[in-house]
C-alpha cells in the first residue's frame, strides 16, 4: 500500500476473552500497525472495539485486508466494519 | 482471583505490540474490560483493565508472564491490582546511575583517575549482586584517591542526562509529586544533577576532599539497598506518605529493596535482578515512560472508573 495508507475497524459482538487477541493478531499478520484502539465492555456483556491502522506496510490491497478482517470477524463472532480514513 | 486489574503496556512503536500482549492474556483466560491504546510519535501506550476471574494462575503468575511476553514484543510492562492503582502515587524516588544519568559515574572518574579496568570490574560484581554494596563502594573509593575536584566539576557540567528527565520532574511536580534522587553515587555529581533536574531532595555517598583532591573515603548513609529503604522510609514519613503511594525507579542491585517495597517499583533498563523483582520495567531509555505509569489525568480517572 501507498504511504499514509490508513483503515479504520469497528468490531461489536458478544464479549469473551481473545477477541482483541483475535483482531489484533489479524493485523499484525497483514504488518498492519494499530496506530489508535479503543475497547469497552458494555453491559458486561458487549463487546465493542474501534481501531486505527496504518496499512502503509503490508503487501495486500484494501479489499484484501478487508476480507482477512471479516473473515476473523466472523470466525470470533464479531460484526466487523472496514472503511479507509484519510488522515 | 477475583477482582480487577490494570496493565499498562509503553514502549516503541512497531506491528504486533497489540497482538502479542493480548494474545498471552488470552491464552490465561484474562477478560479485557477496558482498553485505550495510541502511538505518541514514535512510543506506543496501551492501559488494560483485565478482568482476572477466570485466570487460574496467580498475580504473580500473570506478572512474570507479561513481562516475558513484553521483552519479546519489546515494550515495558506494569501490572497493578485495581486497588493499588486506585492508591495514587504522590512521591517517586529515582535511582542516578543508568537511570537519571546515561552513565556509571565511578566508570567516569575512574577513567579520569587512570583506574578503569579495576573499578569496572568491581561495579559490575556489585550491580550484579555479586558483591556487598558497601565493601564495593569503599574498594573503588580507594582506587580515585588524588582526583582532583576540577576534574569532576568539569565532567558533571556535561553529564549525559537520560531524555525525558527534565519534562518527567517538572510533570511530576505540577501535580504534587515528592521527587528525590537517592543513589549510591557521589555527591559532587549528584547535587549538581539534582539541582539541575529540579529534585525536591537528594541522597549521596559524601566523597572527602583534601586540598583540593579526593582523599580516597567516602562518608554516607547511601551505601546498601537496606540503607535505602530506611531513607525511603523516612522521607515518606516526614511528607505524611504512605510507602503504598510511593514509587521506586531504578536499575540495579542497590535499588532492590526499595522497588520491592515501594507502591510501584519500576525497573529502568534493569538488570536481571531487578527485573525479576519489579512490579513493571522500562525498556527504552525515556524517563517520559514513566508518565505511562505514575501519571494522572483524565486517562486514570476513566481507568479507575471501571475498576
Amino acid at each position: 500500500m501507498a504511504k499514509n495508507s490508513f483503515i479504520v475497524v469497528a468490531a461489536v459482538g458478544k464479549d469473551r476473552p481473545g477477541l482483541i487477541a483475535g483482531l489484533s493478531s489479524a493485523v499484525a499478520s497483514i504488518n498492519g500497525n494499530i496506530e489508535d484502539m479503543d475497547e469497552v465492555v458494555l453491559r458486561n456483556s458487549v463487546f465493542v472495539m474501534s481501531m486505527v491502522v496504518d496499512i502503509s506496510l503490508t503487501k495486500k490491497n484494501f479489499n484484501e485486508v478487508k476480507g482477512i478482517l471479516a473473515t476473523k470477524g466472523q470466525r470470533l463472532g464479531l460484526k466487523v466494519l472496514v472503511d479507509r480514513v484519510d488522515l | 482471583m477475583d477482582k480487577k486489574i490494570v496493565v499498562t503496556i509503553v514502549g516503541r512503536d512497531r506491528p504486533g505490540i497489540v497482538a502479542g500482549i493480548t494474545t498471552a492474556l488470552a491464552n490465561l483466560n484474562a477478560n479485557i474490560v477496558k482498553a485505550r491504546a495510541s502511538s505518541l510519535s514514535d512510543l506506543f501506550l496501551m492501559m488494560l483493565v483485565i478482568d482476572v476471574k477466570e485466570v487460574k494462575v496467580p498475580l504473580s503468575g500473570l506478572l512474570d508472564k507479561l513481562k516475558s511476553e513484553g521483552e519479546k514484543v519489546g515494550v515495558g510492562v506494569s501490572v497493578e491490582t485495581g486497588d493499588n492503582y486506585k492508591k495514587e502515587k504522590r512521591l517517586i524516588v529515582l535511582d542516578m546511575d543508568d537511570t537519571v544519568v546515561d552513565t556509571e559515574v565511578i566508570n567516569e572518574l575512574a577513567k579520569m583517575a587512570g583506574v578503569e579496568k579495576e573499578v569496572k570490574a568491581i561495579t559490575a560484581a556489585a550491580m550484579e549482586g555479586k558483591m556487598e554494596f558497601k565493601e564495593a563502594l569503599t574498594k573503588r573509593v580507594e582506587l580515585l584517591k588524588g582526583l582532583p575536584v576540577k576534574k569532576i566539576y568539569e565532567f558533571r557540567s556535561r553529564i549525559p542526562i537520560v531524555p525525558g528527565a527534565l519534562e518527567v520532574i517538572s510533570e511530576l511536580k505540577k501535580t504534587g509529586f515528592v521527587t528525590v534522587l537517592m543513589t549510591g553515587s557521589f555527591d559532587i555529581v549528584a547535587n549538581y544533577v539534582g539541582k539541575k533536574l529540579g529534585f525536591d531532595y537528594v541522597f549521596a555517598n559524601k566523597l572527602m576532599v583534601k586540598n583540593g583532591k579526593l582523599t580516597g573515603e567516602a562518608k554516607g548513609k547511601v551505601l546498601s539497598p537496606e540503607s535505602k529503604l530506611e531513607l525511603l522510609k523516612k522521607i515518606a514519613k516526614k511528607e505524611d506518605i504512605p510507602l503504598e503511594e510511593c514509587a521506586a525507579v531504578g536499575d540495579g542491585a542497590n535499588d532492590l529493596l526499595i522497588i520491592k517495597n515501594a507502591g510501584l517499583g519500576i525497573g529502568f533498563n534493569p538488570k536481571k535482578l531487578i527485573k525479576k523483582e519489579a512490579d513493571a520495567f522500562v525498556n527504552v531509555k525515556d524517563l517520559k515512560v514513566l508518565l505511562a505509569f505514575v501519571g494522572g489525568g483524565k486517562l486514570r480517572e476513566d481507568i479507575k472508573s471501571r475498576l
